[in-house]
This record gives C-alpha cells, sequence and structure tokens, in this order.
C-alpha cells in the first residue's frame, strides 16, 4: 500500500511539473496569438492587433498621439512598447528569428538598416505597393533603400546631429551665433571656461556616443572613418587632427550624460554642446538654440558636410502577421498631415511640406535649422558590421579621452581592430 | 556487548532507496531541464560562431572564440576589474554588517525602528538604487557635489572619471548589499548563549575582548556564509554598472559580465557570448568551492 501511495505521489508530482511548464507556456501573454487571429480579419471580426516597437521618448509620443484615429478608422487596437536604444535593437532582433513575430511596426535606426536588411529582419515594402513620394526631403530615403532601390523603411523621424548652444553665455563674448569652425569653437570654450562656466560638454562615453560625438570634426576635417571601398581609414592625419581638437574640448568643459548636457546648456551651466532633436527642442522664449554642425576645421578650411543622419525610420518585420495593416499605419504615421499634426508632441519632419508650413515653424521656430541641416547631412557608414566598428572604435577613443592612451596609439589601436571586424 | 551509543544505523533496505529516488525525481528533472541542458547547450554554442541573425546556420570552430576572448586585453582587463570588485564588495559588506548586527543588538532601544532602516536599501531593485544615485552624484544637479562644493571641498565628475568611477559603483554596492550580511549576522547574534558573556564578564572581560572571543567565532559560520553569497553575487553584478557607466571610462568598470554583454549579447553574436559565460561559470565555481568546502569542514 506504502508502495503504491508513494509511487502515485511520484507520478502526480511529474505530472504537475510538467502542466505547470506546458501550462505556462501557453497561459503567459502570446502575441503571435493575437496577432494570428488579426490576420485578414472580416467586418465582424475581433478587431486586429498591431503591435510598435518604439524608441522611448518625443519618438515614441508622437505614435501615441497617432494611435487613436487610426485605431478607429480602422478597427484596430494598437499596442505600443517603448523601450531604449539597445533594448530595441536587441528585441527586434530576437524575434526576427521567430516564425511567428511578436511584432508588426519597429522604429528603424539608420545604422542598423544594413545588418538589419541582410538578415531577413525586415519586409519588402516596395513589393507591397509602396512607394516614396516627392515630398521627403532628398537623401533622407536612401537609408531605408536595397542597392536595387525597393523601399524596406520608410523615413519617419528627421534626426540630424546640430550643434547647441546658449545664448545668454554667448552674448555676453559678443556673440548671436556660435563660430562656424572648430578652431574658433574651441577657443571660445578655452575663454568660456577660464571664466568659470563650462566651455563644451561632451558625452564621451565607449560606443556609439564617443563615435557620434568625434565624427562631426573628423567629418569637417576632411575624414571618415570607412571609405567608399568600405576600408578603414581611423590611423589618418584628418581622424588625429579630430581627435586631438575633441580631447582640447573636453578639457575646456566637462564629460556629461545626454540628459545633464540638455539641462546643463539650458541653464548656463555649459555653453556649447552637440545635440540631437529627439533628445530636446528649444520653444520660443528659451535661453538655448539650435545652431547648424560647425564644417571645417580652421576659419579658412574646406567645408564640408559634417552632420551625421539619426534618422529613425519605420518597418514591417518580415515575420509580422499584420504587414498589409503595418503598412497602412506607416503610410498614416509618415503622411504630410500626420507629421503637421505631430509637430506638438516633438516630431521632426521629414518631409518639405511641413517645413513650409507657417504654424509648424510658429509652434517650434528651431525646425527651420533642423530643415536646413536635413538637406546636407552624411550616412553613417552602411555596413552589416557597424555595431562591432562603433563597440571596437568607441572603446579606443574612450581610452584617449580618459588619457588610458594616447591619441596615436589609440588610433593605430582602432585601425587594426577595426579591420579585424570587417575581415570577419 | 555492543555499545548501543555507538551502534551503526542499518543500511537502508531496498524499497527505502526506491522511495528516496521517486522523491528527489521531480527535482532533479528541474535541475536537467534549468541547468544541466542549458549549460550544455551553452557549451555547445561557445565553440560555434552562433550570430543570432545570420541567415547561414552556425558553424562549430573549435576554441576560436575561448582563444579570442583571452588573447582580448579588454577581458583580460575585465577579469581583474572584477576580482577587485568582488573582494572588495565581499569583504566590506561582511565586515560592515558585522558591525552593524552587533551594534543594533546592543541597543537597548529603538532597535526594531533601526533594523527597518537599515533593511531599507536592500528593498529597493538594483535598478532603481542606480538610478537614484546616478541623480544624486550628477556632476550638473547632484546633491553631493552640490554639498561639496558649499563645504569648500572638490567636486568630481563621479561616474566619467577614471579615479573615482570603480569605487563610487563599489561603494553604492556596498550601500545596497550590506544589509543582506546584517540580516543573516544580526539572526545569528539571537542564536549565540548569553551565558557566554555573562562568564565572560563575571572573569572581568572587557567589550572589545568578548567581540574577538566570544561573537566572532560564534559568527564564524555565518560570516563565511556572508563572504560566499556576496562573492558568487558581487562576481556577477551586471545592472549598476551597466547603468552607471556601462563598464567605462576607459574599461575601468568593465568586469567579465559587462564585456559578455558589450562584445557578444549586444552584438547578437552568441557564441562568443556563450564562451566568456563559460569562462565566468567555472570562474564562480571555483572561487565558490573554496568557500563551501570550509564551510563544510566548519
Amino acid at each position: 500500500m506504502k508502495k503504491i501511495v508513494s509511487v502515485l505521489l511520484a507520478v502526480l508530482m511529474m505530472a504537475a511539473l510538467l502542466a505547470g511548464c506546458s501550462g505556462g507556456s501557453s497561459s503567459a501573454p502570446a502575441p503571435s496569438a493575437g496577432a494570428g487571429s488579426a490576420a485578414g480579419a472580416g467586418p465582424d471580426a475581433a478587431p486586429s492587433k498591431l503591435t510598435l516597437v518604439l524608441r522611448a521618448g518625443s519618438y515614441s509620443d508622437v505614435l501615441k498621439a497617432l494611435a487613436p484615429a487610426f485605431e478607429q478608422e480602422h478597427n484596430c487596437t494598437i499596442e505600443i512598447l517603448d523601450l531604449d536604444f539597445s533594448d530595441m535593437y536587441q528585441k527586434i532582433a530576437l524575434d526576427s528569428q521567430n516564425a511567428q513575430g511578436a511584432y508588426d511596426v519597429i522604429m528603424v535606426d539608420g545604422s542598423w538598416f544594413t545588418e538589419f536588411l541582410t538578415s531577413g529582419v525586415l519586409s519588402n515594402l516596395s513589393a507591397m505597393g509602396y512607394e516614396l513620394d516627392d515630398d521627403f526631403i532628398e537623401g533622407t530615403t536612401k537609408g531605408g533603400l536595397d542597392e536595387g532601390g525597393d523601399v524596406y523603411c520608410v523615413p519617419f523621424f528627421g534626426n540630424v546631429q546640430l550643434f547647441y548652444y546658449n545664448k545668454d553665455v554667448l552674448a555676453k563674448y559678443g556673440l548671436d551665433a556660435p563660430p562656424t569652425d572648430w578652431q574658433s569653437v574651441l577657443e571660445l570654450a578655452q575663454k568660456i571656461n577660464a571664466d568659470g562656466t563650462y566651455g563644451f560638454l561632451a558625452r564621451a562615453q565607449a560606443g556609439e556616443n564617443i563615435v557620434t560625438d568625434v565624427d562631426p570634426l573628423v567629418l569637417s576635417a576632411g575624414g571618415q572613418i570607412l571609405d567608399a571601398d568600405n576600408k578603414v581609414t581611423i590611423d589618418t592625419p584628418e581622424y588625429k587632427q579630430a581627435l586631438e581638437t575633441y580631447l582640447k574640448l573636453i578639457e575646456a568643459g566637462q564629460i556629461m550624460n545626454k540628459d545633464d548636457i540638455v539641462a546643463a546648456v539650458n541653464n548656463g551651466t555649459a555653453a556649447m554642446s552637440l545635440i540631437w532633436p529627439g533628445w530636446y527642442t528649444p520653444g520660443e522664449g528659451e535661453p538655448t538654440s539650435f545652431a547648424l554642425m560647425p564644417n571645417r576645421m580652421t576659419p579658412d578650411g574646406e567645408e564640408h558636410d559634417s552632420a551625421w543622419y539619426g534618422l529613425w525610420y519605420l518597418g514591417v518585420t518580415g515575420n509580422s502577421q499584420n504587414q498589409e495593416l503595418a503598412l497602412e499605419f506607416i503610410e498614416y504615421a509618415t503622411s504630410a498631415e500626420s507629421e503637421i499634426a505631430t509637430v506638438q508632441y516633438g516630431l521632426t519632419p521629414i518631409r518639405h511640406s511641413p517645413y513650409q508650413d507657417a504654424s509648424v515653424l510658429a509652434q517650434s521656430p528651431q525646425l527651420s535649422i533642423v530643415y536646413e541641416a536635413l538637406k546636407s547631412g552624411v550616412y553613417r557608414p552602411a555596413v552589416p558590421q557597424w555595431t562591432d566598428i562603433t563597440n571596437t572604435l568607441g572603446t579606443e577613443l574612450d581610452n584617449a579621452a580618459q588619457g588610458a592612451k594616447t591619441v596615436e596609439q589609440a588610433l593605430a589601436d582602432a585601425q587594426s581592430a577595426c579591420e579585424a571586424v570587417m575581415a570577419r | 556487548m555492543p555499545n548501543t551509543a555507538t551502534k551503526l544505523k542499518p543500511a537502508p533496505r531496498r524499497g527505502e532507496r526506491w522511495f528516496a529516488h521517486k522523491m528527489v525525481a521531480p527535482t532533479v528533472a528541474v535541475l536537467l531541464v534549468m541547468s544541466a541542458f542549458s549549460i550544455a547547450f551553452t557549451l555547445y554554442y561557445s565553440i560555434t560562431n552562433y550570430y543570432y541573425i545570420s541567415k547561414d546556420p552556425a558553424q562549430v570552430i573549435g576554441l576560436k572564440n575561448y582563444i579570442n576572448l583571452f588573447k582580448d586585453p579588454y577581458f583580460r582587463s575585465a577579469m581583474w576589474n572584477t576580482v577587485k570588485f568582488t573582494l572588495w564588495c565581499a569583504l566590506l559588506e561582511t565586515g560592515l554588517g558585522v558591525l552593524i548586527a552587533v551594534f543594533v543588538n546592543s541597543l537597548r532601544r529603538g532597535r526594531n525602528l533601526v533594523r527597518t532602516l537599515t533593511l531599507l536599501p536592500y528593498l529597493l531593485p538594483p535598478v532603481t538604487a542606480a538610478l537614484i544615485w546616478q541623480v544624486m552624484l550628477s556632476n550638473n544637479y547632484g546633491i553631493i557635489n552640490q554639498l561639496l562644493t558649499a563645504a569648500g571641498l572638490p567636486a568630481f565628475n563621479w561616474f566619467f572619471d577614471t579615479r573615482t568611477a570603480m569605487g563610487v559603483i563599489i561603494a553604492i554596492d556596498v550601500w545596497q548589499c550590506t544589509p543582506f550580511c546584517f540580516l543573516l549576522l544580526y539572526a545569528a547574534l539571537q542564536s549565540i548563549p548569553g551565558e557566554q558573556y555573562e562568564a565572560a564578564r563575571i572573569d572581568g572581560t572587557g567589550r572589545l575582548q568578548e567581540f574577538f572571543y566570544i561573537t566572532l567565532p560564534n559568527l564564524k559560520g555565518t560570516i563565511v556564509l556572508c563572504l560566499l553569497l556576496r562573492t558568487i553575487d558581487s562576481f556577477r553584478m551586471f545592472d549598476k554598472i551597466n547603468i552607471l557607466t556601462g563598464g567605462g571610462p576607459a574599461n575601468t568598470t568593465a568586469t567579465i559580465t559587462q564585456y559578455i554583454y558589450t562584445y557578444g549579447v549586444k552584438s547578437l553574436k552568441f557564441g562568443f557570448a556563450s564562451a566568456g559565460a563559460i569562462v565566468m561559470a567555472v570562474l564562480v565555481l571555483i572561487l565558490s568551492s573554496f568557500y563551501i568546502k570550509r564551510a563544510l569542514q566548519s
């Protein structure tokens, strides 16, 4: 009897264990189940569900504002996931390998596009009948196209590097706008710093942060990270000049994270920095302003386009269960009407027509500067190894910024390490 | 006639042994699925070039990931940072835990209140604790720098200065995790017989002698346990470093987990990340086996 009871007990425990495991997987929220039931729903069927993966901040605020009208018109529900940069990349990449995706519409950073394109993460929107129109700012659409010109991602948020400064601090030095060359920026920063205010703020943290900080100077010096043949060109006189100037700018200021940078320049603790409009756009009457990125190293130096694009695109995942509906949402969200309506939520438009709308510029006069920057922005290298390149190069630039390596050693090490990355 | 006190316990019968096996079977099944299976797969991936979103299937590349790992000076530096971080945190948290437990135990009034307040940092999620300190130590508007400046002392760029970054992270971890050690040690203090202290006082011993000759020997087992648990936890720490410094400045706060995340997980190179994870698991096993052996012996 004892044996029978003990055997039964053991079997029950095993059964409970197995039931718990399988029960957990089926009772947990199943995005694919919801999405599967939404595909091709008829008029009397349950509402379809779209899942959007968005960068937290003004980027997602814009789409949250647009979602209710779309939900009503298309009898669907929209679920929005707000994530930070790294989390977005990981979640999108991890979900891309599932047969049935959990996500439908994704925000895609320009630097991820090539990697996602070659890995089949994105749907071909041209094959679904989508066409770009002429209202998109020239140059901004290129980052969402494959080599054959098919559209995989539609430009959504016009992020481009800008110069950010405190008008009141510069006014004390007789300036109503910052200099347009880096040597003059450095001299001004040093003067301001000597008087007790940070002259220039840098992010200077390893990875994408410091790479994007340094690159406007590199471009202004006529250099680049990869040449037209994707050969590494880091250990060059141009990059060295740019990095040395950047290190002197740090000495004339401080290293801070992005939130502190925005606050410090805004409250006059610091004079100048670099910024992305997605972080913050000054409103009317505020002490801060945007300016175009300085585009030469010296007052009489050669001019180069020097502001990197940080454009955000919208794409449909390759394994979405609602591809048609997702494309309709993208068309709606990137229309001129939607852009004009959502400037108030922090959108930086990517079409010409919003910038020609008086009401838009009245809301945010700084957008006129953004518009000029978007017309001359520079794309980051479009290589699948870009994440590795930024990790590797960012580490060496951080070493140089902290004095752990000399500029020459850091650039030489970055050159050889990035060559190894590109050779994989 | 055999002494019943030394009479050996009879060996379990076959039926009893079978019953015991059946009772532990569910636990063994869970361990096999959750631990052994996962470790086996991680070991397999560590000898491949598994890149998660690649269309090409993963290929076995032997020990190349491990060779690249140990050839990378940043990994070696991460290992050294991990050892430094672990030693400082484990020793400081256990040491302070002992002192705070003894102090709280000595209070005649307000003991419950002080005990509750002491535990508060440990109740916070690690991410919350990191964000609180990030705001307090902000170079722009942080309260710590404002107090230092008001006192005429130099302010620091705490998270972006190679001289201070590691020390600050250690301090934050000690602030948050010392209450855990305090809790274990305080509980252990309650089990020390009061007669030992009474006898010692009769013999004329002072407080310090009581601490070294009665309190510490009685707490030895719990101290070893605290050291073991804090060593394992500190070795694996990731959240505070990732949020506050990302491994910088200049890799001075990069630990093994941060290295694995930056160069493996973040870029979806799961083969390489698996190799780093196996190396880390081996190091943790080596460290903890030393403590476990000592604990079992004592």
